[in-house]
């Protein structure tokens, strides 16, 4: 479904990503692990089209479409979400407008017509319930108010209505207790699908213990220095990122 | 580099065509160019008007010729010839037309083509309009329906015939002719406008509106509009304004006259789109306009919202003298300001009764090379005890060629008041397209739910279908803006 | 009207004396031709609407004479016993006997401006005369060109003072004088200061017309305090004049007590970027005492910030005027401003007008202005009264409430506890201050 070939990328004259190779399949959940600083945020938003970076290198292919050609709403279009870390409110424009919104931009563009009104309201009632989030909340400006725990979840109905191929999170769970925690996990557990992947950006196991990934990865300086399955991210939990960032340079030392 | 991608979005977002544009080719009746006693009295010769009208359209056109153009710092054109604008232009009838059916056909159709429909059956809106083209109204509709309530809806003129006393009476009771340089300039020169009286105790059934078109070249429309709400009455009015597009530009200057006697409301909307000038600032109607209510009774109100996204240069401040005690001023305004146009408009609410309260909501947004400023006052004299005000004003800026000021004067004389002024300046931020453009929305649109969303305050104190209409318009005259 | 201002106009000017240095003599020959075309500012100027500088123009001032001096202990000055060097101006004249001038710490240069005139610096060349350029019309011209002594304060580059400087002008004498201190202050590169002034009088009716220009170098900070609390009878307007350089930071903090009649104009252009300004300020007045704050803050280039909050307080027949303009220039993308002014209107007789001003030419910066009037919250009141409060202490306490943030921005302990003497011992009392 995608596929990451030596990524380079920089930002003001600094390199940030240092050639990243990555494959994610459909049905696969895929953790991305590392540092603060290491890129992984950086990584996330490049997918999703972030302006103000400059690709100095590689490819990126999803959906046997080149993602890097597309913009922004086209590749969300295409069935890329990203739940972003710090989702920004956009005051006076009301949650349940943005949602319909996008929904019919996604149908418009696989040549569906509109939602109907009260299908959609059924839809999005249900979904909300699931993720116990009150209605009001529809009706308030697009994160306008709301609380760390409330914008996640927030993002997590926006994902579970539009129903991408790829979702990746971003610090998904960064800023949550641990009830909001195991209510966006169920959340993101339920959307689980053969045909779909997920991308988790994390810097701690702890939503792992929720959300059990196939492969994990970590980034440290722009670079995937260590893959393997989520007996990883464990390893990772009692040790530190030190041990593999040491390991990843004795080795580059030899 | 994401600014200027932006920026890019935004202009061309903002390069969209006026579609109000077209003219209408139709013969009309037009005085040469030129201002004099001899004009003034051709005007009111041609409508027919009793001797006290005439009158006092000398005089104030004696107090005119004694005035100076006013220089506003924030407001820039060059000077206008006064000499070189024809004061009266009317569709030529061969008689006063009777009914909708003997108007001309081609008037209708302009209308038509604005989307508004002068035939009665066809309005399912239930809405009673008054078309006013260059000078002159040309139909008012559901006249008869209305007259059954003793409610009085018509052109100025007809009221001048039928209801003199009243006129008489009102007139200039809240902009005396001698108000400003262009209120004494209208007074002397205004050919029509609307009339609106509603009799004691009586709810307006449906939304009156007028909407008025400036057809004719070097033509100026200086219509007149005078509303008097009897105690206990309740009304809601609507305007509207287009006009082609011409190179050179075309003087606007009204005068409103609101009157709210004991425990009436006045509810006033609203949406001018006179041709702004072209991208490059060329053309464009100049919108000098002086409107202004009173709530002259105990418990009455005055309600204004308006949305500004046409004209050139827009310098209007609806404003409210609370009077009676008790009485509410409200203001609510949207102004739009792209290419090179430039907007002057806020309110005064000046408090003279007891517990007398204002409400001021104003959102300007300025795109391209657009000016936008909000002046305002807020004055509270000595015996308005109780007085209390809330005024906020937030501007949106859209490139970085734009300017949105704000001049908020507050005057307050009582130790009862209570006063708040607040104001923010944003713009539309990365952020919020990249997330917009994220769930699959085009920047285009996320331009323009943004900015419907930051008006949205305004938006919701408009009928329902001004409050689309509205939408619509914000839209395109944004056009261009993203790109 | 016309010929009455020039007739007072006329008499201030009639103490006019050339100057004896010569390095003046263009400015002030400008000057008056400036005063003589222009006149002073009326109530039809829009900057002066609210505030008539007729009285003033009707009264008869003379200009004070080296001789009789009054005397005083050190125990009659508000910071005695702050450490660091002291000027003192007894009706416009510098009196060496009750200046401190023993204190002086490495890089600072610290004397009267007719000293610096005597002996100019490099920077003082520079720069004086050179900052004060207000856009609108003002009585810097007036000041020009009647200049008497002052202060001149220069640090040299990367000093940091430890301790404040002050400066003390006295206004007391029988016969209304006509005062026009001058004043310079010069921060260098990343040089630190404090300063006071505090200008205050008893039982007169002098016309204080002061200009302070400064100057902060790239880096520099400097924290300004001014305390006017001139006789109750007397005229004070003032104009301070200040340009900084890049990440510099201008903090004030303008106390207003005293004064029938008080304006302060205060300008800052933010001429680099990441350059940084608080102008904070507390007006109390009362009895017919009329004040007004105009200030005006030019942000020129990106990621400028200001902050300005002024809160007045006003009783009996007295009356606030408040301007406060911040422009945002083209180029100042990332500015940040915030601009508050809150009254308390405790009178029915009392008069605010107030007109925060926000001019802004970019798109992407953060500006935020508000102004409020109101009265002392009556359930606030009510509770404090059933806790057993009399009114006149509840209210006290409010009203101290309403003033805490002005004072918790000081961040100055010592100086917060001086103010809050001065405004519970009522200011009329005619010195000298005992804390």
């Amino acid at each position: 479904m995608l596929t990451i070939k030596n990524l380079c990328v920089q930002a003001e004259g600094k390199l940030i990503l240092k050639g990243v190779n990555l494959t994610v399949n459909a049905g696969e959940i895929h953790a991305i692990m590392g540092p603060n600083g290491s890129g992984k945020s950086t990584l996330a938003h490049i997918l999703a089209g972030r302006e103000g970076f400059e690709i100095v290198e590689g490819s990126v292919e999803f959906l046997g479409q080149n993602l890097l050609e597309l913009t922004p709403e086209a590749r969300a279009r295409a069935g890329l979400f990203l739940a972003f870390q710090y989702p920004v409110s956009i005051p006076g424009v009301s949650n349940i407008y943005l949602l319909k919104a996008a929904l019919n931009a996604l149908r418009q563009a696989h040549g569906l017509k509109e939602v109907d009104a009260m299908d959609f309201l059924a839809l999005v009632r249900e979904k909300m319930k699931f993720l116990k989030m009150d209605e009001a909340f529809l009706y308030r400006g697009v994160n306008e108010g709301f609380s760390g725990g409330e914008k996640k979840r927030n993002e997590i109905l926006q994902m579970s209505i539009l129903e991408p191929c790829l979702a990746i999170l971003d610090e998904t769970d960064s800023g949550l207790d641990i009830d909001a925690l195991k209510i966006v996990a169920e959340g993101v557990n339920a959307l689980k699908d053969p045909k779909r992947a997920m991308i988790l950006v994390t810097h701690y196991q702890r939503l792992l213990d929720y959300i059990t990934p196939d492969y994990v990865h970590v980034l440290s300086q722009g670079k995937i220095i260590r893959s393997g399955d989520h007996t990883l991210a464990l390893a990772l939990e009692k040790e530190g990122y030190g041990w593999i960032e040491n390991a990843s340079q004795s080795m580059a030392g030899d | 580099m994401t600014t200027a991608n932006n920026t890019s979005q935004l202009d061309q977002w903002l390069n969209r065509d006026y579609e109000h544009g077209f003219s209408t080719a139709i013969e009309s009746d037009t005085l040469p160019c030129g201002l004099n006693d001899a004009v003034i009295r051709q005007i009111s010769a041609k409508k027919n008007e009793p001797d006290f009208m005439l009158q006092w359209r000398l005089k104030a056109f004696a107090h005119w010729q004694t005035l100076k153009e006013p220089q506003w710092a924030t407001v820039r054109h060059p000077v206008i010839d006064y000499q070189a604008i024809s004061y009266y232009s009317a569709p030529k009838f061969k008689e006063a037309p009777k009914s909708l059916d003997e108007v001309d056909p081609e008037l209708l159709r302009t209308y038509e083509k604005l989307g508004i429909s002068l035939k009665e059956q066809e309005i399912l809106s239930g809405v009673a309009v008054d078309a006013v083209f260059d000078s002159v109204s040309v139909a008012t509709t559901f006249k008869d329906k209305l007259a059954k309530l003793g409610i009085v809806f018509c052109s100025f003129s007809e009221a001048v015939q039928e209801h003199p006393d009243l006129v008489r009476q009102y007139l200039g009771s809240v902009v005396s002719y001698k108000d400003n340089f262009f209120a004494s300039l209208n007074s002397a020169v205004f050919t029509d406008g609307s009339f609106v009286y509603i009799p004691k105790g009586v709810r307006c059934p449906m939304e009156l509106s007028t909407y008025f078109r400036i057809n004719a070249v070097a033509t100026g429309q200086f219509e007149r509009t005078l509303i008097i709400a009897d105690e206990g009455a309740s009304v809601s009015y609507l305007e509207g304004c287009t006009a082609p597009m011409r190179d050179e530009n075309q003087l606007h200057a009204a005068v409103v006259e609101l009157v709210a006697l004991q425990d009436a409301k006045i509810k006033y909307s609203t949406v001018q789109n006179w041709y702004p000038g072209d991208k490059e600032g060329r053309g464009g109607i100049y919108n000098f306009v002086t409107k202004r209510g009173v709530c002259r009774g105990a418990r009455s109100k005055i309600s204004w919202t308006q949305v500004e996204t046409g004209s050139a240069i827009t310098w209007k401040y609806p404003s409210v003298i609370l009077q009676g005690d008790d009485t509410v001023g409200e203001f609510y305004s949207v102004a739009l300001t792209n290419h090179y146009q430039q907007a002057d408009t806020g309110t005064k609410m000046i408090h003279l009764g007891k517990n007398t309260k204002s409400t001021v909501i104003s959102k300007g947004i300025a795109a391209g090379h657009g000016h936008n400023a909000y002046r305002g006052l807020i004055k509270v004299m000595p015996r308005a005890e109780g007085a209390r005000n809330y005024t906020q004003c937030d501007s949106l800026l859209l490139g970085d060629q734009c300017a949105a000021h704000t001049f908020p004067y507050i005057e307050a004389r009582n130790a009862s008041a209570q006063i708040e002024h607040e104001a923010t300046t944003s713009r539309i931020s990365d952020d919020q397209l990249f997330y917009c453009q994220q769930r699959g929305i085009n920047p285009e649109d996320a331009v323009s739910m943004i900015v419907n969303g930051f008006c949205k305050a305004v938006f919701k104190e408009l009928p329902m279908e001004f409050a689309v209409e509205a939408q619509k318009l914000l839209g395109v005259s944004l056009e261009g803006c993203v790109g | 009207m016309a010929t009455k201002t020039l007739t007072g106009l006329d008499r201030l000017l009639n103490d006019y004396k050339p100057t004896i240095y010569p390095q003046l003599n263009k400015m002030q020959s400008d000057a008056l031709l400036q005063l003589k075309e222009k006149g002073l500012p009326s109530l039809r100027v829009e900057d002066w609407k609210y505030t008539s500088i007729e009285a003033i123009l009707n009264q008869e001032f003379h200009i004070s004479k080296k001789n009789s001096l009054p005397s005083f202990s050190e125990a009659d000055f508000l910071f005695s016993h702050f450490k660091g060097p002291r000027l003192v101006f007894i009706n416009g004249q510098f009196s060496p006997d009750h200046s401190k001038l023993d204190s002086f710490e490495k890089g600072l240069r610290f004397k009267t401006l007719h000293q610096a005139l005597e002996h100019s610096s490099e920077s003082f060349k520079k720069y004086f005369g050179k900052i004060a350029k207000p856009i609108s019309t003002s009585l810097l011209p007036l000041n020009t060109a009647m200049m008497q002594d002052g202060y001149c304060l220069e640090v040299a580059p990367n000093t940091i003072l430890e301790q404040p400087i002050q400066v003390i002008y006295i206004q007391t004498a029988d016969q209304p004088l006509a005062l026009y201190p001058r004043n310079m202050i010069i921060l260098g590169e990343n040089s630190q200061a404090r300063m006071i002034e505090h200008s205050w009088g008893y039982e007169n009716q002098h016309f204080v017309c002061a200009v302070t220009e400064i100057v902060l170098e790239a880096g520099a900070q400097l924290k300004h305090y001014k305390i006017q609390q001139e006789a109750k009878t007397a005229y004070h307007l003032a104009g301070i004049y200040v340009e900084q350089q890049g990440d510099s930071q201008f903090i004030s903090q303008a106390i207003n007590l005293g004064a029938v009649l008080s304006r302060q104009d205060i300008e800052v252009d933010l001429a680099a970027s990441g350059a940084h300004c608080t102008l904070n300020g507390l007006y109390v007045l009362d009895g017919h005492q009329h004040h007004d704050t105009h200030s005006r803050i030019d942000h020129r280039l990106p990621h400028g910030t200001s902050r300005e909050y002024y809160k007045g307080i006003l009783k009996e027949s007295s009356r606030a005027v408040f301007n406060g303009k911040v422009i945002v220039h083209p180029k100042a993308i990332k500015t940040d401003a915030e601009q508050y002014n809150k009254n308390l209107l405790l009178s029915n007789d009392a008069e605010v007008d107030t007109k925060p001003q926000l001019e802004i030419f970019v798109d992407d910066v953060k500006c935020a202005h508000g102004a409020t009037v109101g009265q002392l919250d009556p359930e606030a009141l009510f509770f404090l009264r059933s806790r057993g409060l009399d009114e006149q202490m509840a209210k006290t306490l409010l009203i101290d409430g309403f003033m805490a943030d002005i004072f918790d921005a000081m961040q100055w302990p010592e100086i917060e506890a001086i103010l809050k003497t001065l405004l519970v011992i009522p200011h009329s009392h005619p010195g000298p201050f005992i804390i």
